[in-house]
């Protein structure tokens, strides 16, 4: 009989980008280059799995954004282009390496994984990879769980807390129009929790959430089990609490396995490594260099001096490598765990962005097939679960109160609340409370005037996603978050006014819902 | 280096950076791709280049012995860094237009208090002209002399009526509309924040009252009680016999072990402050 448990959960997000209004739209690869190196990977991951009868378990949060974008028809479209030319690309790049033995198995390998990513999305799951998890979730493999409507930072809306509830809310609705039953878990968004955010979760009908280590380890009473258990909110919601030593594992700048000198290196890309001439069919159409997504490079060494050629054989080994070495660890751990517990078995929960493993690790796919198969075959102090199954183990659980936390740096709210962002919640609050000021006063709204009471709650959602903020203070791409804000703050005002003075502008209506047409099925009467 | 400072930057400039960190095709690039290009490069470096958080008022914190494990890790900056990457394209969109700019203020009167982290909230404010008209008119020779300021009240298990705080203390701020960093300095308790003129004579005219916020715990709860439930029939809570858990002994004693556990693994990632020989050393 085994020790104990490994949870693995994979945060699958991206904010929703959608510009019909553009033929090309830079901000739309973050999705592209998602499906290509990490949603379709893992997929096969799991094929590969199920086919070879290896029983495994893990817990993957599929955001309503991503959903909506997963099954958006002119994403869709926009994503067989994008890999076609990726195709072609690589196709090139075969004849251009021919001599370069060093280079030219790489090459082989993009154009083999481009023509399968292909053959996967198209042919397999006929464009729209939700039918594949849930294909997963169906046959008990996969556990599919929700989050917060736009990935929300609730903890920064303790003073709205009609939206904070309306991101739980509508993401439950959101997941039974996907998944055809009622979720079972909840990723809030940056694993932000606040005390009494729960009450909105059970009222969902959701029973487990996660929290960060010091989240849980800071609850009050002090949990007996540490983050080893879950604990019950007074709601009656669980709490799961993150690992440490597993995720800093893979997190550590130093330890972590990602930056291994064998795997590849993220940041040489032949966008900007080949000549402006050769490369600019398969760049950005205005001549602008971006990743392509081919790299023949691995880490090699620290900074960016010399770098060797990718062996992709030999980082496949490491990956194998350090999934055995990952596995021993838990194994240690829940041994220790189990006797310390006094015969409890521990859950040991390793949440990560699933975009983690493929799109910036790319063997990151590769470390979880070895390990699910290595978990299966290998050992027997651990096996793989999910929370609820966790929970029907064991029912009975502490009840104490979580603390305030997140699992940004330094634990708590800073991330989305420092001096590049911190402007955008005078904005932010004063849209939610005009969205309940509205339901309020048109709760029986019909017509064109209904429709704008929904886009404005729309507009309200997308204005919410914590990535936005999240992008403003790391700097990476903030001209488009600091856009996208103030866009959606301007659309929710206009409306917001036009809807008072009782003078919607239809035309306007309709290009937003073109635009912003995520949550079809909306009601703003959840504001009320 | 930022990207705003590699553009202030001349091509000769760029080039003799681009030499040295070794960019290939350097030499047929413009203006615009050597900035890119180096800034792409410069951004594969590790997580030690993450700049420096700006407060804006310095805290005077007493670095702590640790009791227990602080959450903020190099482990959680890398992991910062790695999940900035799923929106690293090399790029922005520049054709990406919007629609105008936002509103100065909402003609509100009032004031907002936010936590964001065991330490420090923000707040913002804004109050409109209908209220400091009606201030001026209250002070009336006495608004001249008074000073706008914050005032920050412990109110920690107290049904506050404005009179019966624990404790507070004053910030002066310069404007009727505007935001700030207010050091709390205490975990695990209630706050609120009165913004109004204060009177030479020591007197407080609120003009508005914020919410109520907790700060967030930094270290184990002192609560050691134990309360069981079971959810499986319909969330009804029933308690724990005494042995149905098994002998894990006391909570004090596995929390004991798991804590020497987790200072084991931040202690050899490095988390500063939470050794003080380590503290040392480095310093």
């Amino acid at each position: 009989m085994e020790k104990g448990y490994l949870a693995l959960v994979l945060h699958a997000h991206l904010p929703f980008v959608r510009h019909p209004e553009y033929d090309n739209f830079l901000e739309e690869n973050w999705l592209y280059e998602a499906i290509t190196e990490t949603y379709i990977p893992l997929i096969d991951v799991y094929e590969g799995l199920v086919r070879d009868g290896v029983d495994f378990r893990i817990t993957m949060s599929l955001t309503p954004t991503l959903i909506a974008m997963l099954v958006d028809p002119l994403l869709q479209q926009r994503y067989v282009r994008h890999i076609e030319k990726l195709i072609e690309l690589s196709e090139k790049e075969v004849r251009r390496t021919r001599n370069h033995p060093e280079f030219s198995r790489t090459s082989l390998m993009y154009r083999d994984k481009f023509i399968s990513a292909r053959h996967t999305f198209v042919d397999k799951y006929g464009m729209n990879l939700i039918r594949a998890f849930r294909g997963f979730q169906d046959i008990g493999k996969l556990e599919i769980i929700t989050c917060g409507a736009t990935h929300g930072f609730l903890p920064l809306m303790e003073t709205v807390p009609k939206a904070a509830r309306a991101q739980i809310l509508i993401a439950a609705e959101d997941y039974k129009s996907n998944f055809g039953r009622a979720s079972r878990g909840i990723w809030l968004p940056e694993c932000g929790y606040y005390p009494g955010v729960d009450q909105y979760i059970k009222e969902a009908g959701i029973r487990y959430f996660f929290a960060d280590a010091h989240g849980v380890l800071y609850a009050s009473p002090r949990p007996k089990y540490g983050v080893f258990a879950p604990i019950y909110c007074k709601s009656g919601v669980a709490v799961f609490g993150r690992d440490q030593e597993s995720s800093k594992q893979v997190w550590s700048s130093e330890e972590g396995y990602p930056g291994d000198y064998d795997y590849r290196e993220f940041y040489r890309d032949i966008g900007f490594d080949l000549d402006l001439d050769y490369i600019s069919p398969y760049i950005h159409s205005d001549g602008i260099r971006i990743n392509t997504g081919m790299k023949y490079y691995g880490i090699t060494g620290e900074g960016f001096g010399h770098k060797e050629p990718y062996d992709h054989r030999r980082a496949i080994e490491r990956a194998a490598e350090h999934a055995g070495n990952f596995m021993f660890n838990r194994e240690k751990q829940a041994e220790h765990l189990y006797d310390a517990m006094g015969g409890k078995r521990p859950i040991i929960v390793s949440p990560y962005d699933a975009e983690l493993f493929g799109h910036w690790w790319y063997e990151g796919p590769d470390f979880i097939n070895f390990l699910a198969r290595k978990i299966h075959y290998d050992q027997k102090s651990i096996r793989m679960i999910t929370p609820s199954e966790y929970l029907e183990m064991y029912p009975v659980n502490q009840v104490s109160t979580p603390s305030l936390s997140s699992w940004g740096y330094k634990g708590y709210s800073e991330v989305w609340l420092e001096g590049s962002n911190d402007w955008i919640y005078r904005h932010l609050h004063k849209a939610a409370e005009r969205m309940t000021e509205l339901a309020g006063k048109f709760p029986n709204a019909g017509g064109v005037l209904e429709r704008a009471l929904n886009q404005a709650a729309r507009e309200l959602l997308l204005l919410q996603s914590s990535d936005w903020a999240f992008i403003m203070k790391t700097g990476t791409m903030v001209e488009y978050a600091v856009k996208r804000t103030k866009s959606h703050i301007h659309r929710f005002n206009r409306l917001y006014e036009e809807i008072i003075e009782n003078r919607v502008d239809e035309g306007y209506l309709k290009e937003l819902e073109g635009k912003d047409n995520i949550f079809q099925g909306i009601d703003y009467r959840i504001y009320m | 280096m930022k990207k705003t400072e590699l553009v202030k930057k001349t091509r000769q400039e760029l080039m003799e950076i681009a030499k040295e960190k070794g960019l290939v095709g350097r030499s047929k690039m413009k203006k615009e791709e050597l900035v890119s290009s180096i800034s792409n490069l410069l951004k594969a470096k590790p997580a030690a280049k993450k700049k420096q958080e700006k407060a804006r008022i310095a805290p005077k914190k007493k670095e702590k012995a640790a009791a227990a494990p602080t959450p903020a890790g190099k482990a959680e900056a890398w992991q910062e860094k790695v999940e900035d990457t799923k929106f690293y394209l090399g790029a922005e969109e520049k054709g990406f237009v919007t629609e105008e700019e936002l509103p100065v203020e909402y003609g509100d009167n009032k004031v907002v208090l936010m936590v964001r982290d065991p330490h420090w909230a923000y707040v913002y404010w804004e109050i409109n002209s209908g209220k400091i008209a009606e201030a001026k008119r209250k002070l009336s020779s006495a608004f001249d002399e008074s000073r706008l300021i914050l005032r920050i009240y412990d109110i920690t298990g107290i049904d506050f009526d404005g009179e019966n705080a624990h404790s507070f203390f004053d910030l002066d701020i310069p404007n009727v509309l505007g935001n700030w960093y207010v050091p709390l300095g205490r975990p695990n308790r209630t706050f609120c924040i009165d913004i109004g003129y204060k009177e030479t004579g020591g007197g407080l005219l609120v003009l508005s009252r914020s919410n109520k916020v907790t700060s967030p715990r930094d270290t184990f709860s002192e609560v050691l009680d134990e309360e069981w439930m079971s959810t499986e029939d319909d969330y009804q809570r029933i308690y724990a016999r005494p042995g149905a858990l098994g002998a894990a002994g006391t909570s004090a004693e596995l929390v004991e072990i798991l804590k020497r556990r987790i200072e084991r693994e931040i202690s050899s990632g490095g988390v500063r402050g939470l050794n003080p020989k380590e503290t040392s050393r480095k310093h």
